[in-house]
């Protein structure tokens, strides 16, 4: 009977429960200062997983808008980045030419402090020879009232010969390379005894040696690959010891009493920034060559002959 | 199985709906999915099936929305949907523009019945005058949204049925 009665009036019933149940609810829920009850906990239940995963999905469709739609602020930003770069890369490239630089200067300077019998002048390289025919850098002079520059003096630097100076103009200097088909200087093979006079040939990295055949020293000692050619000092032009190149090759051509080798020069003649001019320098007596303790040593002074030229 | 349809694509709306205009600063323009689903389930749905579908949709808002003592949207939703039932001789809700004018008018009274059933029911409730202010807004929202889910809430009770025939022909 009850079972009839419940599904004749079903509708209703549902009806009236659907009305009344969220009053009731209401009525509950409305009431201040409750504890969070068991319904509102199973609905926080069926919701929140809900919010948890579309917020997720939101989430990374916003990451892609972000990437990919709304690019106008990181265009923006790359560009100021872009800015920021190109100024940062010259900051670099100063810094790095900058310690470049020290690390040259360095150099010079520990070879000025190792080679204390030599008077020198720093001097910058400005500029090159522009014709094909010579070898010649163009240097400003660093140091003000030099009075005793002149065309002959020896160009230096820590590597070894540079060249001469040729033409002097102010604080301008036109300094011939050792490497042009004009130059000359008397050199020696480190070592091994062995004199002769090295003459340029015009090519950047390439100069040949004219040797005074010594037979019997050549013979004793062969000149090989590798060879370190230095000044000796002779040409009062090169104070001695002071590095040319390197015998590129053992074989030699003769000419006449002569034989000729090719030297690689000692120099990096491309990269070239600064260099020594030779104003004297005091030859060292070797302590076998003199008698007293303060006679040992003793330096001479040597005038450098701008007379003594490879023409002169 | 169209009344499951209904309520998972409705629970689903709603799901969304929180995050995504959290996301956007636009939580006060959000349209009423509920107002809008009942409005659907008495116009496509049966008395008692919908009407349940309804409370339980009414029952997840107030899942979404604890702010308000819950039962205040499934009371809404459910009177709503009684009241689209009562005015369903007298309303074509094929036509978008009638369906759109019905939807502003079914969020205008849902957020009167929302406001009387806070004042009577929820001693801390005194937004009165925002919900007054927002009246308008909900309703003209709704209404552009009632086309567009009215659409979806179509296509997903014909899925379902769909699916659902096409289970039981296997069997």
């Amino acid at each position: 009977m009850f079972r009839d009665l419940l599904q004749r009036y079903q509708g209703t019933l549902l009806l009236g429960l659907v009305l009344i149940l969220p009053l009731a609810l209401m009525y509950w829920h409305g009431k201040p200062n409750r504890n969070t009850s068991p319904i509102e906990k199973v609905l926080m239940a069926l919701t929140a997983p809900m919010q948890a995963v579309t917020r997720a999905s939101l989430g990374s469709v916003g990451g892609v808008v972000d990437d990919y739609v709304l690019l106008t602020k990181t265009k923006r930003n790359n560009e100021e980045l872009k800015r920021d770069n190109r100024l940062l890369l010259g900051e670099a490239l100063k810094s790095r030419a900058l310690q470049e630089e020290l690390r040259r200067l360095k150099k010079l300077c520990d070879f000025k402090q190792g080679r204390k019998e030599l008077d020198t002048v720093p001097a910058k390289v400005i500029g090159r020879e522009v014709s094909q025919f010579f070898r010649v850098l163009r240097v400003r002079i660093d140091v003000d009232g030099i009075e005793n520059l002149r065309p002959g003096l020896a160009v230096i630097t820590h590597g070894g010969v540079v060249g001469r100076i040729e033409k002097v103009s102010g604080d301008w200097a036109d300094v011939m390379l050792v490497t042009d088909s004009r130059s000359q200087a008397h050199a020696s093979i480190s070592g091994k005894g062995v004199v002769g006079t090295v003459k340029g040939k015009g090519r950047r990295k390439q100069f040949g040696v004219e040797f005074v055949h010594l037979d019997r020293a050549v013979r004793r000692t062969p000149i090989a690959p590798g060879d370190a050619v230095v000044t000796t000092g002779h040409d009062r032009v090169f104070p001695p010891g002071l590095e040319i190149g390197h015998v590129a090759s053992g074989k030699s051509t003769q000419r006449g009493p002569y034989h000729e080798y090719t030297l690689t020069p000692a120099v990096a003649f491309a990269t070239l920034e600064e260099v020594l001019i030779v104003t004297g320098y005091r030859a060292v007596v070797k302590d076998s060559d003199s008698l007293p303790a303060p006679e040992a040593a003793r330096r001479k002074r040597v005038r450098v002959d701008p007379a003594n030229t490879p023409d002169g | 199985m169209n009344y499951v349809a209904w309520l998972l694509v409705t629970w689903l709306l709603l799901g969304l709906e929180s995050p995504l205009l959290g996301s956007f600063s636009s939580q006060l323009f959000a349209p009423d999915v509920l107002v809008i689903t009942a409005m659907f389930a008495a116009h496509r749905g049966g008395l008692l099936p919908g009407i349940l579908t309804v409370f339980i949709i009414g029952l997840l808002k107030d899942g979404f929305c604890l702010a308000a003592p819950v039962g205040v949207f499934a009371e809404v939703g459910v009177l709503v949907f009684l009241g689209m039932r009562l005015a369903s001789r007298h309303t074509d809700l094929r036509s978008p523009v009638s369906l759109m004018a019905t939807a502003a008018i079914a969020t205008l009274v849902a957020t009167g019945l929302f406001m009387m059933f806070e004042t009577i029911f929820h001693r801390e409730f005194g937004s009165h005058a925002q919900a007054l202010r927002m009246a308008l807004p909900l309703s003209l929202i709704t209404m552009l949204a009632a086309p567009l889910q009215f659409a979806l809430l179509d296509r997903a009770g014909r899925l379902f049925e769909r699916r659902s025939s096409a289970g039981s022909m296997f069997r």
